[in-house]
Parts: structure tokens; C-alpha cells; sequence
């Protein structure tokens, strides 16, 4: 009887420990650094509510969307994750909507204005800013006080496209730097030129694509020029080599990416570098992105997520998260925050985001060009590959996506 | 009476298990594949809208399909074609056991137990166009770099010898054991009649090993039409779609373009060609 109770005893106490609500989190990470951050956050979330115990499953970014995608088709998707501005749009049907948990005029008031299209969908709030991103140059300094270069300081002096293609020339033939430019193979970075053009890829009524334009043509052909007079190694966009690697082994002068990797740059010990403001053609611009937390529609705990997305969304906790990661938080009482070492560099990406037009946030917003991502990627490569021409790609980007948003 | 029925089920009870993880694993996911590529829908949706054969039409007009599908044939004909003459002449080289060919045996053998990531990786590293060590060593002896895997000619050809490198020890392996099957007094007495070497591989070799070529060619075929791995990270299917196989098309379309029905027709036409070559199989073994 005795050992009947004992069982009993067990099994209640067990049953206890279980009741504890577990949190299940989907968290990607680009640097090596984020995970032991988080990791720390993830401490003190369980510290202020012991009744949670959360559990966070770390994927690279780029196996992301494939685990949303097959959690959510399975009918178990996470309780919260944590996103990029393509994900929140593709997931938007199925995202948990936070009005029901807050306060929606307040909790919206609190990020910037900018991170507001990609989280309201009116009424309904389906996730929350973690940071804000912008495209950048980063430089290796080293190389360019070789060739000689000086690079711009300010926003006032920007080089202009032409003046930027000067400067490769130069610090390519005229230091160890191999190649002038390593640039993401990326579609979101590619468009950081066609927004200095003044082109954009859908027009203000958000469903019709205006990309094969004057504006258009020019980007495409000047970039594709990059790669013909071997500025950018091909290597990056034809057979997928990693540009970052290029850049941190002091073998590129520049590579165009963005402030996402000042935590893991911190670590190049090899030779100095600095980030540019990046150059201008008709207009100055950058493409202001961001990481985002989300939770989903059918999750376990949905309100243990609400909770959790305002608790890491708050000035409390997002302001030291940011520092720690070296990212520029998405909340408006941020302005001003100091990032020792980083300051400089961060002042140059906060510099573009200031003067980019608002209809690029817009632009990348739209669900369409989530979908459309590796579609014009793979049309912009045919023209480096000499398979058609700049006008040709970009008509076929254009029917493309017309179909998509009609 | 209860002794008969435990004697006729005995057997049954023996393949429960594999018959269970087989359904569940392997004949359940198919029949979901077939069904769903019947319909429109996403991940997120799910199925949406029955279109019959409606995915189906729309492959026949699909460039990045019918391409891929181009692609595979010649890769499939190109790599079992390498495989099959590199494996049997490494069997006939190897044939002899001595520490210098069981060694040489264990280096050819050594990249199937490999990860096919491994592989692409390595073969990456080397042939890298901006980062690889052939380019640096050209580079370094004053030699112009070669576009590996920039150039859509070499880096199919790289695709092909990686693929060729990863497969060919296991052939090697089963053609030593058709060797191994051939009686030597054959060769004794084709000597003793006066042929050369030569002779004696397209006379006896040859004609013997006519079973385990066929099983070699087949297996072979099958594994090629399913190479997506090393391709992958290798290439990750260029420069453009130069080296993008059907596998990686279906992975593409099911993730990136977020459309798994289509994908899903996709693979039950890969599943058809695979199910014709596999029954091209059985019949010729049966025949043997």
C-alpha cells in the first residue's frame, strides 16, 4: 500500500512539473555570437516567470522558412519566432494577431514608424520590431589607405555611382585587396541600387510591378557591368561563394551587406575596417529591413507568447538586446543610444535609413516580393551569365509579378 | 486449431515491422505526394482548390522544369556511362589481392562512405573559382585562373567528375564480386589457345559480367536520377540553372516558390521514371 502511495506521490508531482507552461521558440541566427546572447535573455524570461519554461530551437537563417514552413503545414507551429521581413509577410495569414493582448495604439506607438507596415495589417498587429536593418558598405581600410582612397565621411560628400566605380578601380589595382567588391547574393541587396535609381519594384496602389523602367534598366546594367569589368567576383553570384568570407579575409575591399554583421566583424583582427555611406545616384538610399518576433495562430500558448513578444519588444529589454547584438532597436526611445566601439558605424547605417524614400519599406513590405525573391534573382543572374539582356530580365520580372499580385 | 492460425501468421508478424515503418515512411508520404498533386495550395492554406490534372498540363509548359529534366538525362547518361567503365577498370586493376590493391581498394571506397555534403564541400574548396586552392596553385605558377564553377561547361563537368569520384567505389565493389564469380580455368584455357589479354576481356570478361553490368548500370541509373547533395552545395544548381537537377527543382519549388503541390507532381514524375527503370530491373534480372 505504502509503495502504491509513494507511486501516486510520484506521478502528482510529475504531473505538477509538466503543468509548468513550456514556450516552444523557433530562433534563427546569423552571427555565432546571437545564440549565447539570447540564450541569456532566455535566463532572465525564466527568472521573472518561473512558471515557463521556454525551449528554443536554433536554425541557421537559411534553413528558416523551410521549418516554419513544414511546422505550420504539420499544424504545429511554434509559439513564437523570430523572423525577417520576407517571413512576416509569407506567414501573415496565419500570424498570431497581438491586438487581442495589447493595447494596439500604444503598443504600436512605441517602434519607429518605419517597421509599422511590415507588423500592421489594420486591425490586426502580427508581430513585433526586434531590430531595424539597413543595407551598408563595409570597408577595409587598410586597402584603401594603400590605393590611396579616401572614402566619404559624411552624408553631404556621398560618391556618386560613377565616383564609387572610380574608387574600385583604384583600390583594386593599387592594394592587396584582389577584388573590389563582395556583395550579397541576395535580391534585398541588389535593390539598394535600383532604389538609388529611383526605380522600385511595385508602384504606391501596391499591385502593379513598375520595375522594367528607365530607372530599372540602368541599375541592371550598371550592376551587371560590376561583375563583366570583375569588380565583383562572379563566384558570389554564379556559384553561390560566400561574399562575407571574401570580405573578413581581407581579399575584397568592400562588401555591400548590412549592420546585421558588426557583431561577428568585431572579431576581424586581421586588418582595420569601417562601414561607408553608400553612394547615390539620383537619390541616396538604403533598404531599411528588420528582425521581427512573431507567434502563430494555432500555437500552444498563444498568450504565453503575447506575453513573451512584449516583454522582448520592451524598452526594458529590447534597448540592452540591442547593445548586446549590436543592432539598432526598432523603438523609438532608442535615438540616441551609444554602441561604444560601434558608434561611427552605426551613425553612417542610421544616416542612410534617415533619407531612404518610404515607399522601399513599402516595396518589401508586399507579400509578392517574398514570393518573388529567387524568381528575380535567378533573372538577374541570366543577364551576368550573358543568357538575356538587362530589359529582357526585367520584363519577365515585371509579367511575373503582375501574375502574382493579380 | 490454434496452432495452425499462430503457423500462418508467424511469417506475417515477421515483416510487421518493416511493413509498418515501410507504410508509414515510405508508402504513406507517397500516396499524400500523389494526392496533393492533384490540387493548388500552400503550406500555409494547405489544399486549396482540386485542379485534377491541372498541375500536370502546366508542367509540359514549365521552361525550369522541362530544363531540369533536360539536365538529368544528360547527367544521368554522362555519369553512368563514367561510372561504369571507371568502376569495372578499377575492379580489373584491383582485382588481385595484395596489401598494395586492398589499400588502393580502401582509398577508392573511402568518399562512399563520405557525406555527399562532405563531398561537395571538399570539391567546392578545391575548385572554388575565387577561393579554391587549383585556382591558387595556377595562380601561383603563373597561370590564368580556370572558371570552375563560374563557366556553365566546367562547373557541369566538375558536377559530373564530384559525382562520378563519390560513386564509383561501390561499383567497383560489386564488379570485383562478378570478377570473382568468373572461373579462372576459363582464362587458362583461353591462354593456353593463344589470347591475349585483350582478347580475353571481350571474350570472357565481358560476356560474363553481362548480369552485374546491367545491375551496375541500373543502380546507377536510379542513384543518379536522384543526385541532389552534392550538386547542391557544390553548386547550388548553377551558374543560372546550369547544374540544376529535377531533385533540386521539386526542393525549390516546394520551398522557395512555397508551392508543395506543384512540387508534388513534379516528384510523382520523377517516382514514374524511377518506378519504369526499377521494373527494367526486375525484368532483366528475372530473365537472367
Amino acid at each position: 500500500m505504502r509503495k502504491v502511495r509513494l507511486l501516486a506521490l510520484v506521478l502528482l508531482l510529475c504531473s505538477l512539473a509538466s503543468a509548468k507552461g513550456t514556450l516552444q521558440m523557433v530562433w534563427f541566427t546569423e552571427a555565432p555570437t546571437e545564440q549565447a546572447i539570447f540564450e541569456k535573455y532566455v535566463r532572465m524570461y525564466e527568472a521573472a516567470n518561473p512558471d515557463t519554461k521556454v525551449e528554443v530551437t536554433y536554425v541557421p537563417f537559411q534553413q528558416l522558412t523551410q521549418k516554419l514552413q513544414l511546422m505550420v503545414a504539420g499544424n504545429t507551429p511554434p509559439d513564437v519566432a523570430r523572423v525577417v521581413t520576407a517571413n512576416i509577410a509569407e506567414f501573415e495569414p496565419v500570424a498570431l494577431d497581438l491586438s487581442a493582448y495589447v493595447d494596439s495604439a500604444s503598443f504600436l506607438n512605441q517602434f519607429l514608424p518605419s517597421q509599422i507596415p511590415y507588423i500592421y495589417r489594420k486591425p490586426r498587429i502580427i508581430g513585433a520590431p526586434l531590430d531595424v536593418t539597413a543595407n551598408g558598405i563595409f570597408y577595409n581600410k587598410d586597402c584603401f589607405n594603400e590605393a590611396g582612397v579616401k572614402v566619404p565621411t559624411n552624408s553631404l560628400n556621398v560618391w556618386t555611382w560613377e565616383q564609387w566605380r572610380e574608387a574600385m578601380n583604384k583600390v583594386r589595382n593599387n592594394s592587396k585587396c584582389r577584388f573590389a567588391l563582395s556583395y550579397d547574393f541576395t535580391t534585398h541587396r541588389f535593390s539598394t541600387l535600383l532604389y538609388q535609381a529611383g526605380g522600385r519594384f511595385i508602384d504606391d496602389s501596391g499591385k502593379k510591378f513598375v520595375v522594367d523602367s528607365t530607372q530599372g534598366l540602368r541599375t541592371l546594367t550598371f550592376f551587371a557591368d560590376l561583375f563583366k569589368d570583375g569588380f565583383i567576383p562572379k563566384g558570389q553570384w554564379l556559384s553561390n561563394d560566400d561574399p562575407s568570407t571574401l570580405f573578413r579575409s581581407g581579399q575584397a575591399a568592400m562588401y555591400m551587406s548590412g549592420n546585421w554583421n558588426l557583431a561577428q566583424f568585431s572579431q576581424i583582427k586581421n586588418f582595420n575596417w569601417g562601414v561607408m555611406p553608400l553612394p547615390r545616384d539620383k537619390f541616396r538610399s538604403t533598404v531599411p529591413g528588420g528582425k521581427f518576433v512573431m507567434g502563430f495562430r494555432g500555437s500552444k500558448n498563444p498568450e504565453e507568447a503575447a506575453k513573451f513578444i512584449q516583454w522582448i519588444t520592451s524598452k526594458e529589454v529590447n534597448l540592452p538586446f540591442s547593445k548586446d547584438n549590436m543592432v539598432l532597436s526598432a523603438r523609438k526611445d532608442a535615438k540616441g543610444m551609444k554602441y561604444g566601439q560601434f558608434d561611427d558605424a552605426i551613425a553612417v547605417f542610421q544616416s542612410d535609413l534617415s533619407v531612404t524614400p518610404a515607399y522601399v519599406g513599402k516595396d518589401w513590405s508586399n507579400p509578392a516580393i517574398a514570393r518573388l525573391n529567387t524568381f528575380i534573382r535567378g533573372e538577374i543572374v541570366k543577364v551576368l551569365l550573358g543568357q538575356q539582356t538587362p530589359k529582357q530580365a526585367l520584363e519577365t520580372i515585371q509579367a511575373e509579378g503582375n501574375k502574382i499580385l493579380r | 486449431m490454434g496452432h495452425k492460425l499462430g503457423k500462418l501468421l508467424t511469417p506475417y508478424l515477421f515483416v510487421a515491422p518493416n511493413t509498418l515503418i515501410f507504410g508509414i515512411f515510405v508508402v504513406l508520404p507517397m500516396a499524400y505526394g500523389l494526392v496533393y498533386s492533384f490540387y493548388r495550395g500552400n503550406f500555409i492554406g494547405g489544399l486549396q482548390q482540386f485542379v485534377g490534372l491541372g498541375n500536370y498540363q502546366q508542367l509540359l509548359q514549365d521552361r525550369a522544369f522541362l530544363t531540369s529534366l533536360s539536365h538529368t538525362f544528360v547527367y544521368v547518361v554522362l555519369v553512368v556511362c563514367l561510372v561504369v567503365v571507371l568502376s569495372l577498370a578499377l575492379a580489373i586493376a584491383l582485382r588481385a589481392t595484395s596489401l598494395g590493391t586492398a589499400l588502393a581498394r580502401i582509398g577508392f571506397y573511402l568518399p562512399v562512405i563520405l557525406s555527399p555534403v562532405v563531398v561537395g564541400v571538399a570539391w567546392r574548396w578545391m575548385f572554388s573559382s575565387d577561393l579554391g586552392v587549383i585556382n591558387a596553385v595556377l595562380s601561383s605558377l603563373g597561370q590564368s585562373p580556370i572558371p570552375w564553377l563560374t563557366d556553365i561547361n566546367w562547373a557541369r563537368a566538375v558536377v559530373i567528375l564530384a559525382s562520378v569520384w563519390s560513386m564509383v567505389g561501390f561499383y567497383m565493389v560489386i564488379f570485383i564480386g562478378g570478377l570473382n564469380t568468373i572461373p579462372a580455368e576459363l582464362y587458362q584455357a583461353a591462354e593456353v589457345d593463344g589470347a591475349n589479354p585483350r582478347q580475353q576481356f571481350w571474350q570472357i570478361t565481358l560476356p560474363l559480367l553481362t548480369p552485374t553490368t546491367l545491375m551496375v548500370t541500373i543502380l546507377a541509373t536510379i542513384n543518379s536520377f536522384k543526385a541532389f547533395e552534392i550538386i547542391l552545395v557544390l553548386t547550388n544548381g548553377g551558374p543560372g540553372d546550369a547544374t540544376r537537377l529535377l531533385v533540386q527543382n521539386i526542393y525549390q519549388t516546394a520551398f522557395e516558390g512555397a508551392n508543395p503541390t506543384y512540387a508534388s507532381a513534379q516528384s510523382v514524375v520523377l517516382f514514374g521514371i524511377l518506378m519504369l527503370l526499377t521494373l527494367v530491373q526486375l525484368r532483366i534480372s528475372r530473365e537472367d
